[in-house]
């Protein structure tokens, strides 16, 4: 079982509060500020302690537990007035949690949590809205990679490499941003939604957060009606149309009155 | 390419193909970041690189606390990207270096404790900063390490001075005998001893006093039962290592100095079953490498008494046990010694214990290493 030390756990954590910023699309400022960030801050911290001490299950007990904690608290102070704060507050500690965790096992088995970080932001409903985010979490999971196996290499001196980790980092970022907007220019469609009835129009993220949408030809541009907003809102059902809608404390849009 | 690069590539493709189908363009970043990655950093490797590593000396030597380093000669063909040296298993190396401009590379040693061990196999790999692409350009056996303990200035007399009373003692020993003196006769000496001619011409018995031939000038008996160094305390386990690494230097140092007056001496330890070293001449390399090996051991592998043999075979002139608190069984087993060896001095190392069965002989206490000048 290895020991990682406190610059690649510092290093993991700062990629997951990066992808954490994912959240951004789909839970107010607020909420991200005051709910999501510092608990995966806190529980990121705690944990790389503990997976210092040689105690990675210890670690990964923490996390759960004290993310469940810390959602249930964000839940009380945010309402039904931010967004799934609750729920990214636990995805986000959880996953923080568990890239800390598997450290001690593998160098790159943490890339796997903090996919999972920008996956659960998408389901959450912030797909195709936080494209900065992504970018900086790119950054600096290739940084956190170097730093993590070149720990396990043991170096005696001064590593090698360390200019091609600066180069090749800003050539996976700008390959990242690239693609980000080659979907956006190739592939013109709404991103697909996972969690119906859970999103809010009012919740946008930050200008920071999005980048520069390319060039649009289409004929709509040119005078013609209004292009649809990248926010697809799908129209709630009565009772909810997801499992999760049943959570007492999970944000519902109001009913509307259907015609007689 | 690693088993990682695989893995990173076929997830970085998979998450891309998913959320172009899903149309979220930030997985399709992560995807591509991660694709983009793994074909730079093989494309940067370029070809595979020739070139050599050689371990000149396989057996290397180095003085306990001394900095210490292995050189590695390095020959490359021409030089690639993310080159370097690496000791043990490439995938998992215990040290890396990276490659100088210089013909030859330097990995450190661990010098900081007293042991014989093994060191290497060395490896010249080309591997990047994430461990995605890893070749091993070419690969050297490895060595032995020997930490020898250090050996200080003795300029204290340790060893006992010979008394007629000594002397005596060594008349009444087996083993070669040499006409040393004639003496009053005594009540017990043997009749064959006396010498007739002698004892006509001074009017009462007089007799040839004769000594063993000492073929071995001093003999050094490190005690390395763990139980003589223990820590202080009523109820401590355990032993002290730094008290044990001290009487280790002393029989060292006290070994070096007395080769280095040409007389030969014999090391030995408690230890049950440990073979005797015996060093000659001005060389001491033999006693240090065997001391460089020795460890404190269980009081129940520690056997003082069967070195009796050895020390009676040895013959020699003086006996020089080197321990910190004895057992009552070593102290009976060192009564033993000291009647075939009369000049029999015990060095208690640290801050001495009364032990009741040393009463009798003479003992030196040696706190500090200053102690010995």
């Amino acid at each position: 079982m290895h020991r990682p030390s406190a610059g690649a756990t510092t290093a993991v954590t700062l990629t997951c509060l990066a992808a954490a910023l994912c959240f951004g699309g789909a839970v107010t400022s607020a909420g991200l500020l005051l709910g999501v960030l510092p608990s995966a801050l806190v529980v990121g911290l705690l944990s790389a302690r503990l997976v210092a001490r040689g105690r990675p299950l210890g670690a990964l007990a923490l996390g759960a537990g004290l993310g469940l904690a810390l959602a249930e608290a964000a839940n009380l102070l945010s309402g039904d007035t931010n967004g799934p704060t609750a729920r990214s507050t636990a995805v986000a500690t959880l996953m923080t949690a568990l890239a800390v965790t598997s450290l001690s096992r593998g160098p790159a088995l943490f890339l796997l949590p903090v996919a999972g970080l920008v996956s659960a932001a998408m389901v959450l409903g912030a797909a195709g809205e936080v494209g900065v985010p992504v970018l900086l979490a790119a950054a600096l999971a290739t940084w956190a990679l170097a730093s993590a196996h070149g720990e396990r290499q043991q170096w005696t001196g001064p590593r090698t490499g360390r200019p091609a980790v600066t180069i090749l980092t800003g050539i996976v970022v700008a390959a990242a941003a690239v693609s980000v907007l080659a979907q956006q220019v190739v592939r013109d469609e709404p991103p697909a939604l996972q969690a119906v009835g859970q999103l809010d129009a009012t919740i946008v993220p930050g200008t920071l957060f999005t980048l520069p949408q390319p060039r649009d030809d289409s004929p709509a541009a040119e005078g013609g009606p209004p292009p649809p907003s990248d926010r697809h809102v799908t129209e709630p059902q009565p009772g909810g149309s997801s499992r999760l809608l049943n959570f007492p404390h999970v944000y519902r849009p109001p009913t509307p009155r259907l015609p007689r | 390419v690693t088993r990682r690069a695989w893995g990173l590539l076929l997830g970085g493709a998979a998450l891309l193909a998913f959320a172009w189908t899903v149309s979220w363009p930030e997985l399709t970043g992560l995807g591509a970041a991660t694709v983009v990655l793994v074909l730079t950093v093989r494309i940067v490797s370029g070809p595979r690189p020739t070139g050599t590593v050689h371990l000149p000396s396989s057996h290397l030597q180095v003085t306990r606390g001394e900095p210490a380093c292995v050189r590695l000669s390095v020959q490359l063909r021409r030089r690639r990207a993310f080159l370097a040296v690496v000791e043990g298993d490439p995938a998992a190396p215990m040290s890396t270096a990276r490659v100088p401009r210089a013909r030859s590379a330097e990995l450190p040693l661990d010098s900081t404790r007293r042991c014989v061990l093994s060191v290497g196999p060395y490896a010249l790999v080309q591997s990047d900063p994430w461990g995605l692409v890893r070749r091993v350009v070419s690969s050297s056996g490895g060595g032995t390490l020997t930490v020898l303990p250090r050996v200080h200035p003795v300029r204290r007399e340790l060893t006992a001075t010979r008394t007629t009373g000594d002397s005596e003692l060594a008349s009444r020993r087996y083993g070669d005998q040499h006409f040393h003196a004639l003496r009053d006769y005594v009540l017990g000496d043997e009749p064959r001893q006396v010498h007739w001619r002698s004892s006509a011409r001074a009017g009462h018995l007089v007799v040839r006093q004769q000594v063993a031939a000492a073929s071995v000038g001093l003999v050094v008996v490190l005690d390395v039962d763990q139980g003589a160094y223990a820590l202080p305390g009523r109820f401590s386990t355990g032993h002290d290592e730094a008290r044990f690494e001290l009487a280790v230097e002393i029989a060292a140092s006290v070994a070096t100095a007395r080769l280095g007056s040409l007389e030969q001496v014999l090391l030995l330890t408690s230890r049950r079953g440990d073979t005797p070293v015996l060093a000659r001449g001005s060389s001491s390399a033999g006693v240090l490498r065997a001391l460089a090996a020795v460890e404190a051991v269980p009081p129940v592998t520690a056997a003082l008494e069967e070195l009796v043999a050895a020390v009676r075979r040895a013959s020699a002139a003086h006996l020089l046990f080197v321990s910190g608190d004895p057992s009552h069984r070593t102290a009976t087993a060192l009564q033993r010694l000291a009647r075939l060896v009369p000049s029999t001095v015990v060095v208690r190392v640290g801050e001495p214990a009364a032990v009741a069965g040393l009463r009798g002989l003479q003992q030196v206490s040696v706190r500090t290493v200053e102690d010995l000048t």
